[in-house]
């Protein structure tokens, strides 16, 4: 009981800084924060297929291609405002996942395939993206500055605060729905899939039908921070919103910070934006200091050892590694109590 | 021989001179406060793909703020130096703006950048917000001054005015070796840079009135592992010419793969092809030789840019291309608007680049001079072809000293 | 005229394709690995024919076997210390790991080497035979060539030795394997090892005409799944069938689709493939 209430206070506490930040930071930090926001945002969404259901997509970048270019299209030749394009192109997002969950589920596609398919996919997406002029092709869309009164129902601010209250408040309903959904059936039955989805099936549990569902929600969600990254920045093109490195650099990390855990992706996003900046100022500490050309690349080589150590020894993240900590703590105070 | 000895009267002169000196000069620095440094800042891409050419930039900006600098810095503002301050926009969006967010923190006066349109935009935004004047010295997107915002100048030309000014260099050149284009192929890689340039190449060619009839558009991802059948493609038709826009990578293996079908034209131009202006694509011996480009360029003929170019190639060990003179142009036209502004302050300096008449500079074209979208309506470009390893220009004349050879000999008679 | 010229492109590419699937056929196939660092070995491979041709002048031919000694050692360490210990995990970790892997490595390469891109510049680099107005790339037959010669040795290595018959063993059947004496883990080492010894190889092989730098390796890699599954996982056979027909496939996309539209061609046929044909074309390589 105890435990409870002050977890409820701590994260009350903790959503209130998150709120007031703006007022305190300078521009600078609230690009980051926005990015952090943004990339946890993402991650979270795709934590829900690739964490919580087991199934690894290097993929899901065309989802928040698909919702980038959706509400955009529709706002530069309809006028549609992004706050309904988004919801539009959401829905679009979440038929395609469900069309290739369907294949592949369906059809009893292995793990790793799923992946190769996922990644193929995206690949696909986006060269035709980069071949149509009618999506702009490979030259990308500038979306129309909006000033005046009318522009934030455009989706549109000449500040950055709102842009931040609105990822903040996108990651908070993410995390919301996320919990909400681990404690539910669903999150019971996509725990027993993801452990042995034999064992599951044979206990009557349609592996099928969980996986398609939490693929339908984290397309859904995912698309929405699309037309997010589309208003912030005003332009996108194929290879921002699409395509294989972007979908792996969305799955890094839900996978740093702890696959299938609630906080999971934003840690590993608070993690890996600030050690990006942290060896870019260590680059540039040693080009000035010793002449050095630099540690071009740092931050990728540290990603890239932190992924073989993570999945080596940590496959359930930072979190996981807390939560096991914990664990053995907890026996050890019994063990002490007896 | 002067007397060593020196008299009184001449010592109270004297002294009296510098202390007058020391006052006219000093006093209105104290006024103003004692000559600081002036903070410029730079986005450009360090690393990653570009990343020669960005810090082919980069090292124009930074010769210029030192010839500024030596020149006795900004005059009106008791001779205050000009100081760059670098960021690595590492070829992304958001580590631009990222960066731009950075070096606004530092108290910079002014904003440079970003060679990438997409970083270009990026930081844009950010600069405008801020309401610091942005003065883009390499980025080549319409979009990028048509935003409206007050804030955000060019040097560098528009695709449009390249797009133009090549053709026009192209029909001179074959109209002039007696053999204008009749029929030509267009090559080019599906990245948006490329594309852009053609789109609007192909309506300027019936604008212009060019001869050449297109026979066919062959496209290819610029990641491709073999450009043999868009090769075989071209060849197929025979046509007179080729225009192309590349990469170096894939620039490198079409003259390569030209070479080894034994596919002859009469010339091979680059409409804007950044990856042709690379210094390994200039390396390929008899492949690149008489490549023309469509692009930017500096003033061949001009006594200060010959004198940058030199200086600069001595120093950096590369040419001084299109990139290295529009940075070090920019430094011109910020320092410039500084010591007219007199003052730092954004909204002055604002002020002074819209009025800004620089005619002393080492780019090809006319004074720089802003319009009201921020757009250097003086800016030039030019059409070079690659002679002796070396991109020279052939057109236009006022800034060119080599000739154009055309048509190219043919692969055979090359060796 | 223009389409036989393609259908000579498509072959000699798909020799090029095929030589680069081969190392990762055989470690999808025998160990289960997707190797998404594939790509990347192959680009160490290319860097050390580039560097032995640019300071001790040898050709890469023949500095091919330096090149797959190297790399056959930097396959066992991989293997022996990366990859050994998640043994029986699902594949997915392996995906992660060896992604992981292929950033460590593009990455050291990007800031011993920089950026830069290059091609080994050997003489008969730009010669081409020509017959009948049909150009023929002299290097691509070299490697076509390779690739056969390295399919034939690969495929009697597996065949006819007896630790060709380990590792088949294996892959087959680990605790069968286990059980008969098989030191298991000091196999898949192998196994590993001379699937990186022929990546390196085809790096070797392709470092004349393909300009390289550390960040084409992501292209390898797509390239070779995209060959190796349609071919079949495990079927060195179909590694050079699949090598063909994409090579075949993509000139001729590139003949008569515009810009990147044969790139989708190749991942529309892997998809299919995946859903209805999992075992490749050719079929996976299954013994008794």
């Amino acid at each position: 009981m105890r435990n409870r209430v002050s977890t409820t206070i701590f994260f009350l506490l903790l959503g209130f800084l998150f709120l007031v930040a703006p007022l305190y930071v300078g521009g600078y930090l609230l690009e980051i924060l926005i990015i952090v926001l943004w990339l946890g945002y993402l991650g979270s969404c795709w934590n829900i297929i690739g964490g919580y259901a087991g199934q690894i997509s290097l993929g899901h970048g065309t989802f928040v291609g698909l919702g980038a270019y959706t509400s955009t299209l529709l706002f530069s030749r309809l006028g549609l405002t992004p706050w309904i394009g988004m919801f539009l192109g959401a829905i679009l997002a979440m038929a395609i996942g469900l069309f290739v969950g369907f294949l592949c589920f369906r059809f009893r596609v292995r793990g790793a395939y799923f992946l190769l398919i996922t990644m193929a996919m995206t690949e696909i997406v986006r060269l035709c993206f980069e071949n149509i002029d009618f999506f702009g092709s490979t030259v990308g869309l500038f979306i129309p500055t909006m000033k005046g009164p009318t522009a934030p129902l455009l989706y549109q601010f000449d500040q950055k605060w709102p842009f931040y209250l609105i990822i903040l408040g996108m990651t908070a309903g993410i995390l919301w729905i996320t919990f909400l959904m681990e404690r539910s059936k669903i999150g019971f039955y996509l725990k027993a899939i993801k452990g042995d989805e034999d064992a599951a099936r044979s206990l009557g549990v349609s592996a099928a039908r969980y996986k398609l569902l939490a693929m339908a929600l984290s397309s859904f969600f995912i698309a929405l921070g699309g037309t997010f990254y589309a208003q912030y920045r005003m332009y996108i093109r194929p290879d921002l919103v699409m395509g294989i490195h972007f979908s792996v650099e969305i799955v890094l990390a839900p996978i740093i910070g702890g696959l299938g855990t609630l906080f999971g992706p934003i840690l590993g996003a608070f993690l890996m934006i600030p050690l990006e900046e942290l060896s870019r100022l260590l680059t540039d500490f040693l080009k000035h200091s010793f002449r050095m050309k630099g540690l071009i690349g740092l931050h990728l080589i540290t990603y890239g050892v932190a992924l073989i150590l993570m999945v080596r020894f940590m496959p359930y993240g930072i979190i996981g590694l807390f939560q096991r900590l914990k664990g053995r703590w907890a026996k050890n105070e019994e063990i002490i109590r007896d | 021989m002067r007397d060593r000895k020196i008299s009184r009267r001449t010592f109270l002169k004297s002294a009296g001179t510098v202390a007058a000196g020391v006052g006219l000069t000093g006093f209105p620095a104290i006024l103003r406060g004692a000559p600081k440094e002036i903070l410029i800042g730079a986005v450009h891409p360090l690393t990653g793909l570009v990343a020669e050419a960005g810090q082919m930039s980069v090292w124009g900006l930074e010769l210029a703020v030192e010839h500024v600098n030596k020149a006795g810095g900004i005059k009106s503002m008791g001779g205050a130096k000009l100081k760059l301050l670098v960021e690595d926009s590492e070829s992304k969006n958001e580590v631009g703006a990222i960066a731009a967010e950075k070096l606004i923190r530092k108290e910079i006066v002014c904003l440079t950048g970003a060679f990438q349109s997409g970083v270009t935009m990026a930081i844009s935004k950010v600069s405008d917000r801020y309401k610091m004047p942005l003065v883009v010295d390499v980025a080549t997107a319409d979009a990028i001054t048509q935003q409206g915002f007050q804030y955000t100048f060019r040097v560098f030309p528009t695709i449009s005015s390249m797009v133009r000014t090549g053709i026009q260099g192209i029909m001179e050149v074959t109209d002039k070796a007696g053999r204008p284009i009749k029929t030509a192929v267009v090559i080019h890689i599906s990245e948006f840079t490329a594309k852009a340039s053609f789109d609007i190449f192909y309506p300027m060619c019936d604008k212009v009135g060019a001869p050449w009839k297109i026979l066919k558009k062959i496209t290819y991802p610029e990641q491709t592992m073999s450009v043999a059948s868009e090769v075989s493609e071209a060849k197929v038709l025979k046509p007179d010419a080729l225009f192309i826009n590349c990469r170096m990578r894939d620039a490198i293996m079409l003259v390569q793969e030209m070479y080894k079908q034994k596919f002859d034209v009469d010339g091979v131009f680059g409409i804007v092809g950044s990856g042709l202006a690379d210094p390994s694509f200039h390396k390929q011996g008899k492949l690149s030789e008489y490549v023309f480009n469509a692009c930017p360029w500096h003033d061949e003929v001009k006594p200060l840019a010959l004198k940058v170019a030199k200086e600069y190639e001595a120093r950096f060990k590369k040419p001084y291309n299109m990139n290295g003179s529009h940075s070090y142009d920019t430094i011109l036209v910020i320092a410039d608007a500084l010591e007219r502004a007199g003052t730092g302050d954004k909204e002055a300096l604002r002020k002074a680049l819209v009025a800004t008449k620089l005619e002393n500079k080492t780019s090809i074209g006319g004074p720089i001079k802003f319009d009201e979208k921020g757009d250097n309506i003086g800016a030039g470009a030019a059409l070079v072809q690659i002679q002796e390893e070396r991109s020279k220009c052939v057109f236009p004349h006022e800034f060119a000293l080599a000739k154009a050879v055309y048509p190219a000999p043919k692969w055979e008679k090359r060796g | 005229m223009l389409y036989l010229q393609a259908l000579i492109n498509g072959i000699l590419m798909g020799g090029v394709y095929g030589v680069m699937a081969l190392g990762l056929s055989l470690i999808f196939g025998v160990l289960n690995i997707i190797n998404l660092a594939h790509g990347n070995l192959m680009v160490i491979g290319m860097y050390i024919s580039y560097l032995l041709f640019v300071l001790l002048g040898v050709d890469p031919y023949l500095s091919l076997f330096v090149t797959v000694f190297i790399l056959f050692f930097i396959g066992f360490f991989i293997q022996r210390f990366i990859l050994n210990p998640i043994i029986g995990a699902p594949e997915e970790m392996s995906v992660l790991i060896t992604l992981g892997l292929g950033m460590v490595i593009q990455n050291i390469l990007l800031m011993t080497f920089g950026p830069d891109y290059f091609t080994v510049d050997t003489s008969y680099k730009l010669s081409s035979l020509m017959f009948m107005g049909l150009s023929v790339d002299v290097a691509k037959i070299f490697t076509f060539v390779a690739s056969l010669i390295i399919t034939a040795v690969f495929f009697s290595f597996l065949q006819w030795t007896e630790l060709g018959r380990a590792i088949r063993a294996a892959s087959n059947n680990r605790e069968a394997a286990m059980l008969m004496g098989i030191n298991v883990k000091k196999i898949y080492c192998v196994a590993f090892a001379i699937g990186t010894a022929t990546v390196g190889a085809a790096g070797s092989c392709i470092s004349t005409f393909i300009p390289t730098s550390q960040g084409v390796g992501i292209l390898f890699t797509m390239t070779s799944f995209v060959v190796v599954i349609i071919g079949g996982v495990g079927n060195y056979l179909g590694a050079l069938a699949g090598g063909l027909l994409i090579g075949i496939v993509e000139e001729f996309g590139a003949v008569l689709l515009s810009g990147s539209m044969k790139q989708v061609v190749s991942f529309g046929l892997l998809i299919l493939i995946l859903l209805f044909r999992p075992e490749g074309l050719l079929g996976r390589k299954s013994e008794e």
